[in-house]
């Protein structure tokens, strides 16, 4: 064994898999993607309607024969080649590392089988096919890495950490971003201005439910409150919303009395005025159902019929009351299937917004997290799947009905074999698979309906592996919505209480997403359901119904009778099904035991199980409404907590947390003012995200500066992955010598960051010196940064296409010499370029300068030569070529070269760096050695130098800690735990770090606070005061000069306005603006402004008559310059302004409107000036100047 | 500089070595100030000239490190540099046959077996053409004898002694099985001060020596267990209980550090001035760490030669603007 090999700790040796941490960064995708392979896809294809044609010939009544079509079965199969024939000896599967590295898009087929029946015959026949290929999640459960080990992983070029929960779209890895929505099956009370706006009689008020059906759709249904004292009940179909009178819905869904009704919505609220009050409602609701001549549910499901025929696309056979039925099947309560739960739920949320609106309850607040859930990527390509299927079979349909126009003869069985033929043929044109890809990179959705959701766009971001930070955080984001980005108000941004230990608190970027674009706390997770539908849901309602019933609470049996129950008793919901009350005496000893259910794991209630006991304020007023709400689906947010008596692990969720006592270890030897706790937080670090929880100490430090370390830690270079040799990414930032840092926090090994470390431990010096380290700028020992500091190196890969169908091959020239036999000679037109080879690629490790061929594309008809430069502007290190052949959009075959190089990026002057509190700074001087200050007692120089300023106003205490500690730790020879909170966790043993660290400093000789004695290397002398020098783990940023500088001298102008361009690439300048000229005016520097603006911009000499002022008047006599002409070319030297026209042929022009050329003199004036008179003149518009003689 | 002067300010700087080893020396010099010794201190860390790889050529390199970080990893090998004097800098080369300026080091290893392999600055060919110059040669260098593809040879010296503990070769790299590095490469005499790869020292350091003087009468106030105290305040041992006389006494002078912490705690005791601690103004303790390329008294003698150098230069050039003004002077 070597002895220098590394102690590897990271890697999970014994079993070779992915360390639970890590899992746990995408587990929410790769867990909602696995659910829609196996439940979602399936799920959909129970809940879609299917297609039913009548022939055009037959007779529209129920019982003619018809064509009826549907999806049976949907599934999507492991990655494979699409051409299988043409590479049968290869392995048929694709893996990802080739997507990645030929641009093509990780896909598997999706197979599906679709059913038809014909006439009255009543067989069902059945044919499988391939609907297209659809692209699939890496490391789901049909990727073709699912299951491997790390030593798999490897083999097949990807990490050994592979993580997945990505798509592979032409080469890019993009992640479908989580997306905060409204909690689905919780009744909102809402009190919001544009409500009003719907009508002349609506008000401000109104409830809201989001229902999810079990294919995962979703609609939502509200109940306004209008000013006559009725309700109108409104759903939302094809992005329409539709106002129906709620008593109409009422009456479709039950048959009561109107009594009944009075009663039990009554009895949400207290007091006799407010009840009252509720019945007086619900008689005005029923007595406007009543004057459309509802009076039971036949009439009202026919009359809702009549009315939404067109929109519900009803077929002719279908009547009224089927249409009414469909209606409220479809949309009103989606998540219910029979009438009675709907018609309770439909009094529940009248109890509500009666309560709402007699002030007996607050409106609940959007904004906060508890009303909120997470939409998952599974889940969102579930619906997307679903509209898509729907659509492809509507097209069908279409196909179909005009197959029976065309020929309306079939009839027969027979006929429907070549029936379900044009059927699928329009499913398999409709392209799913094409959609998704184009739905999954750009992130627009492009829908029918919008999908129940409230953007277009944005639903999907690229997996930047900038570094591993900055890769996992996204994995971990979660964003408010498109919507709220625009929006001007700031109160959607507000951090609020109701997100504790869900949503991290620092780690939110800082301008325009801050507060909308958050991050999940490291241990908080999404629900997702085993499975949503069938008999195991049931099983588990049931459950939960045993609990309840034995611990006390009144189950309903599907009956509207509610009976005669006191105002005290609480309804009890179970995602969003009323299963029953509770007294509210009982409650406690209800949840308690739903609790003790819930963790027991024995008796089938899940452990995801959320309980939400909202219990009735004191007052009766004011407080949110009471009830016990239990959700058991997905998308919920949820964390660990320990339930403080039996110290067992509790999930709980964020509704639920609301309303529940948590205690949280703050150091204190006591329990704060609350005297009972049930629970216990896990420790007070939970609350910090995966990034925020790396920062060391970082509790000692002001707060906006943990928020600028998470951004900064997301844009530092390090080792952002380890099969370089297999990523053909744009840009990847690589540093040379990462290390481990001596203070790290306690995540810092949970989530392996030493396999992908990004820092270095630097010798820091806290010293005014030089100068040089004034505002935030940081010197840099020359001798440190020459041994190996903060090196770095930037792979770029630049991919050059072969034309598709044009006889273009790569190589140079004498390529085609073999080829056609016809020798075309190295020329000057085809010179032989020696950067490259024969076959037109660079060669590996060769170095290139700036402007020099990358690559050489020879186009074997015609001769032709395509070069291809490098881009940018420094030398670059060819380090690897490949050159992949795939399948175009347009079914031609396209072959590409990417060329991946390196760029040196070792630290020069203005790069940037930081430390992790965040820190900071520029380098602004690369100090040789001697000149250094150094440690008197050891001789050591310190690698870098700080400015004391940075310390005060910004208060990063925790950095002064990690100096200290580290120094320390490095003396001591081990690492040091810097994790928050400390002090917090250890209740009985509280030392101080400064304590503990100069103590320890002590004991190894050296001062106990930190500093040295150090010595000026210019001069020799000791300064009169000790410095603090220690350890800080440094981040080197991306940001670097040489990606930034931008200088000109001469350089490309604007043709139009000869004005000098903008934009760095392209050479140009930097924008001189109003602002900097109205700086140069105030300081009077008249000069400065005729060189800037003047004389290095546009300047131009022309002629002017000064007779009659004009610019444009003055022309060359033809006839004249003809004969100069040689004298023009050999004059011309390419700076074409500033030999004018004029300046060659002086005095030999005119002015075409005095007809005399002695008025007309040469000015410089810019250009512009005169393209403005030019412009002014088309417009009939003569500018004259008048010109004088300023010297008089 | 020269004895017949006579001028009665003149020091006389002294050196005298106190402790030396294989890379270290510790000398103190007297008689002289700050100025100078800085000035030493300076010249040994960026301007005594040593030899170190300055080019590579690179004809294979399939290792997993790219070929800019394996270079770079070569420049940093300290080389052992006695014929750095003989050397000639590339800058300063006049294009005459008898000064060198390159020495030729060349690296060649292929892994053939399935253990990871380590190349170590032992792997380094040193090119017997140059036969006067096989001296340059990493330091603590032992030939592997494991020539290109040569799958017998370990990695273990072919003397077959085994390396002691603190004389291991420098680790370059490490290859798997069928990854070859092939690198031609020239070192070159250069200074500090053009890159950090030729400075000979690891550290170069002086401190003052300080004069620690006990105010005895204000110590004899302090009780038994307050002395101890004292003497355990600073956290390196300047002082001593002595136990027999139950006094406190100076230890070790040279091991304090300036930091102050004894002269805090009598400030806190409420004793100013129990002890008076000043910096000698004309006394320097140096301490030379070698990076092995030089020995470190050769440093300290180069680095004398340099500064030598360097004041002949700024006097002859001091006599021609002497002149100069004189001449002028006269017309």
């Amino acid at each position: 064994m070597s002895r220098y090999s590394m102690k590897c700790d990271g890697f999970d040796q014994g079993t070779g898999y992915l360390p639970e941490a890590l899992r746990g960064v995408a587990r929410n995708h790769l867990a909602s993607f696995d659910y829609f392979l196996d439940h979602g896809l399936s799920d959909v294809v129970r809940c879609l309607d299917n297609i039913s044609i009548q022939p055009s010939g037959a007779q529209n009544t129920s019982s003619s024969p018809r064509f009826k079509m549907w999806f049976e079965n949907i599934s999507i199969g492991r990655p494979i080649r699409e051409d299988t024939t043409a590479v049968r000896a290869r392995d048929p599967r694709v893996f990802p590392r080739e997507c990645r590295e030929s641009s093509n898009t990780y896909k598997a087929p999706m197979l599906a089988t679709v059913a038809w029946t014909f006439g009255d015959v009543g067989a069902i026949f059945r044919r499988e096919f391939r609907i297209c290929m659809f692209p699939v999640m890496v490391a789901s459960k049909v990727c073709n890495l699912f299951g491997f080990s790390q030593d798999e992983l490897i083999c097949r070029g990807e990490e050994g950490h592979e993580m997945g929960g990505y798509f592979i779209l032409n080469g890019n890895e993009r992640i479908i971003r989580l997306l905060v929505q409204q909690r689905r099956h919780y009744i909102m009370g809402m009190k919001r201005k544009a409500y009003s706006s719907r009508g002349p009689i609506y008000t401000h008020y109104a409830t809201a439910i989001r229902c999810s059906a079990n294919d995962e759709h979703t609609s939502t249904v509200r109940i306004h409150y209008t000013s006559d004292g009725s309700a109108r009940l409104v759903f939302v179909h094809r992005r329409k919303e539709y106002f129906v009178p709620a008593g109409i819905i009422l009456r479709a869904l039950a048959e009561f009395s109107d009594s009944v009704v009075q009663a039990i919505v009554a009895r949400g609220l207290t007091g006799l005025g407010a009840q009252v009050f509720a019945i007086e409602r619900i008689r005005i609701i029923l007595g406007e159902a009543a004057t459309f001549g509802i009076h039971n549910k036949v009439q009202a499901l026919a009359y809702l019929g009549e009315h939404f025929r067109a929109q519900l696309d009803a077929n002719p056979w279908e009547t009224n009351f089927d249409v009414g039925k469909r209606l409220i099947c479809e949309h009103i309560f989606i998540h219910l299937q029979s009438d009675e739960d709907k018609f309770n739920l439909v009094l529940l949320m009248m109890q509500k917004l009666y309560a709402l609106v007699a002030g007996q309850c607050s409106a609940d607040n959007p904004d906060s997290l508890m009303h909120h859930e997470i939409l998952l990527p599974g889940i969102l390509m579930q619906i997307f799947v679903r509209e898509k299927l729907q659509d492809a079979l509507h097209k069908a349909k279409i196909a179909l009905n005009r197959e029976f126009e065309e020929n309306p003869n079939h009839a027969s069985a027979d006929d429907g074999e070549w029936l379900s033929q044009v059927a699928i043929e329009a499913i398999t044109k409709t392209n799913i698979g094409r959609l998704a890809e184009y739905f999954l990179a750009t992130g627009n959705l492009s829908s029918r309906t919008g999908l129940g959701l409230t953007q277009t766009s944005g639903f999907t971001i690229v997996a930047d592996k900038l570094n591993y930070m900055r890769y996992i955080s996204h994995f971990r984001s979660v964003h408010r919505g498109a919507y709220f980005a625009e929006l001007r108000t700031t109160t959607v941004r507000k951090l609020l209480p109701e997100s504790w230990g869900f949503l991290c608190p620092v780690h939110t970027p800082d301008g325009s997403p801050c507060g909308l674009l958050n991050h999940l706390a490291a241990s908080c997770y999404i629900h997702v359901a085993c499975e949503s539908t069938g008999e195991a849901r049931d099983r588990a309602r049931s459950q939960v119904l045993k609990v309840l019933s034995s611990a006390g609470a009144l189950i309903l049996h599907g009956s509207t009778s509610l009976g005669s129950a006191p105002p005290a008793h609480l309804t009890v919901m179970l995602d969003g099904l009323i299963l029953g009350f509770v007294a509210d005496s009982d409650a406690k000893v209800v949840v308690s035991a739903l609790r003790a259910a819930k963790v027991s794991g024995s008796n089938g209630v899940s452990s995801h199980l959320e309980i939400a006991h909202i219990p009735l304020s004191s007052c009766g007023y004011g407080g949110a409404f009471p009830g016990l709400y239990l959700f058991s689906t997905s998308s919920r947010m949820m964390r660990p907590v320990i339930q403080q008596q039996n110290r067992i692990t509790e999930n709980i969720g964020s509704l639920e947390q609301a309303f529940m006592s948590i205690r949280c270890p703050d150091g204190r030897q006591k329990p704060t003012c609350i005297a009972e706790h049930a629970h216990e937080e896990n420790g007070p670090g939970t609350i910090l995200s995966v990034v925020a929880s790396l920062t060391p100490w970082s509790d000692f430090n002001q707060s906006p500066r943990n928020m600028y370390q998470c951004q900064m830690a997301k844009q530092t270079m390090g080792m952002p992955l380890h099969s370089f040799c297999y990523r053909p990414d744009t840009k990847i930032y690589r540093l040379h010598t990462p290390q481990r840092p001596v203070a790290m926090t306690g995540q810092y090994d949970k989530y392996q960051m030493d396999n992908y470390p990004l820092g270095t431990n630097a010798v820091v010096a806290v010293i005014a010196h030089t100068g040089y380290d004034m505002e935030d700028a940081m010197i840099v020992n020359k001798g440190a940064m020459e041994r190996g500091l903060g090196h770095a190196t930037l792979y770029k890969t630049e991919t050059v296409t072969l034309v598709a169908g044009s006889d273009e091959n790569f190589g140079q020239c004498n390529v085609i010499q073999q080829k056609l036999g016809s020798p075309i000679a190295f020329t000057e037109k085809h010179p032989f370029d020696p950067d490259i080879d024969t076959d037109g690629a660079p060669r590996p490790g060769s170095i290139k300068q700036a402007g020099s061929t990358l690559c050489s594309v020879v186009d074997r008809s015609t001769g032709r030569v395509r070069l291809h430069k490098i881009k940018g502007s420094d030398h670059v290190i060819i380090d690897r070529v490949s050159i992949s052949s795939g399948k175009a959009s347009k079914g031609q075959t396209e072959t590409k070269m990417s060329v991946t190089v390196r760029c040196d990026r070792n630290p020069i002057i203005g790069d940037k760096f930081s430390s992790r509190h965040g820190q900071k700074g520029v380098l602004s001087f690369l100090c040789p050695e001697e000149d250094l200050p150094y440690i008197e007692k050891s001789g050591s120089r310190p690698d870098i130098l700080i400015n004391p300023h940075a310390f005060p106003s910004r208060m990063t205490i925790g950095m002064l800690l990690e100096s200290m500690a580290s120094k320390a730790g490095a003396l001591d020879g081990r690492f040091i735990d810097a994790s928050p909170f400390q002090a917090a966790n250890d209740e009985t043993h509280i030392i101080s770090p400064t304590r503990e660290y100069g103590e320890m400093l002590r004991k190894h000789g050296y001062n106990y606070s930190g500093s040295e004695t150090m010595v000026n290397g210019l001069t020799g002398e000791r300064f009169d005061v000790d410095i603090f020098v220690g350890l800080v783990y440094y981040q080197r940023l991306r940001h670097m000069v040489s990606d930034k500088f931008q200088v000109r001298s001469l350089g490309p102008n604007n043709p139009l306005t000869q004005q000098p361009i903008k934009g760095r690439k392209a050479g140009g300048g930097i924008r001189f603006g109003e602002m900097e000229r109205d700086a140069l005016i105030a300081h009077g520097s008249s000069y400065l402004i005729h060189d800037r603006l003047h004389a290095c911009s546009d300047r131009h000499v022309t002629s002017l008559c000064t007779y009659c002022g004009s610019l444009l008047a003055p022309g060359a006599n033809i006839q004249m310059a003809a004969t100069h002409q040689v004298h023009a070319s050999g004059a011309g030297n390419g700076q074409g302004r500033l030999h004018s026209f004029d300046d060659i042929f002086p005095r030999k022009v005119s002015c075409r409107v005095c007809n005399t050329g002695t008025g007309v003199h040469n000015v410089a004036l810019p250009f512009v000036f005169k393209y403005l008179a030019a412009e002014l003149a088309a417009m009939n518009i003569r500018i004259g100047l008048e010109v004088g003689d300023d010297r008089v | 500089m020269s004895k017949a002067d006579g001028d009665p300010r003149q020091r006389r700087p002294n050196i005298v070595v106190q402790e030396m080893t294989e890379d270290t020396i510790k000398f103190v010099l007297t008689g002289t100030d700050t100025s100078i010794a800085n000035a030493l201190r300076r010249v040994i860390i960026a301007e005594v000239p040593t030899i170190a790889i300055d080019l590579v050529e690179v004809i294979e390199n399939s290792s997993c490190l790219c070929d800019e970080f394996i270079a770079h990893r070569l420049g940093l090998i300290p080389l052992v540099s006695h014929k750095a004097a003989d050397m000639e800098f590339p800058y300063d080369y006049a294009g005459d046959d008898e000064t060198v300026t390159d020495v030729p080091i060349e690296l060649r290893v292929k892994c053939v077996s399935d253990q990871t392999e380590d190349v170590t600055s032992n792997d380094l060919l040193i090119n017997g053409d140059y036969t006067q110059y096989d001296t340059v040669k990493p330091v603590h260098y032992r030939p592997s004898g494991r020539a290109f593809g040569d799958a017998t040879a370990s990695g273990a010296p072919a003397d077959g002694s085994q390396a002691d503990g603190d004389k291991h070769p420098i680790l370059i790299l490490k290859l798997r099985k069928n990854q070859e590095i092939n690198m031609r490469c020239v070192a070159r005499k250069g200074v500090g001060r053009d890159h950090a790869k030729w400075q000979p020292v690891a550290t170069a350091v002086y401190r003052f020596e300080p004069e620690i003087t006990i105010n005895e009468d204000l110590m004899a106030t302090l009780t038994e267990e307050e002395k101890i105290k004292f003497v355990e305040s600073s956290p390196t041992p300047v002082f001593r209980y002595n136990d027999q006389t139950r006094k406190v006494e100076v230890n070790m002078p040279e091991s304090y550090t300036y930091d102050g912490e004894c002269l805090k705690w009598a400030e806190d005791m409420g004793k100013p001035g129990l002890v008076d601690i000043r910096a000698k103004e004309d006394t320097f303790l140096f301490t030379v760490e070698s990076t092995g390329a030089l020995p470190p008294e050769t440093i300290v003698l180069n680095a004398l030669k340099v500064l030598d150098t360097k004041l002949e230069m700024t006097k002859s050039e001091l006599d021609i603007v002497k002149s100069e003004m004189d001449t002028a002077g006269v017309e």
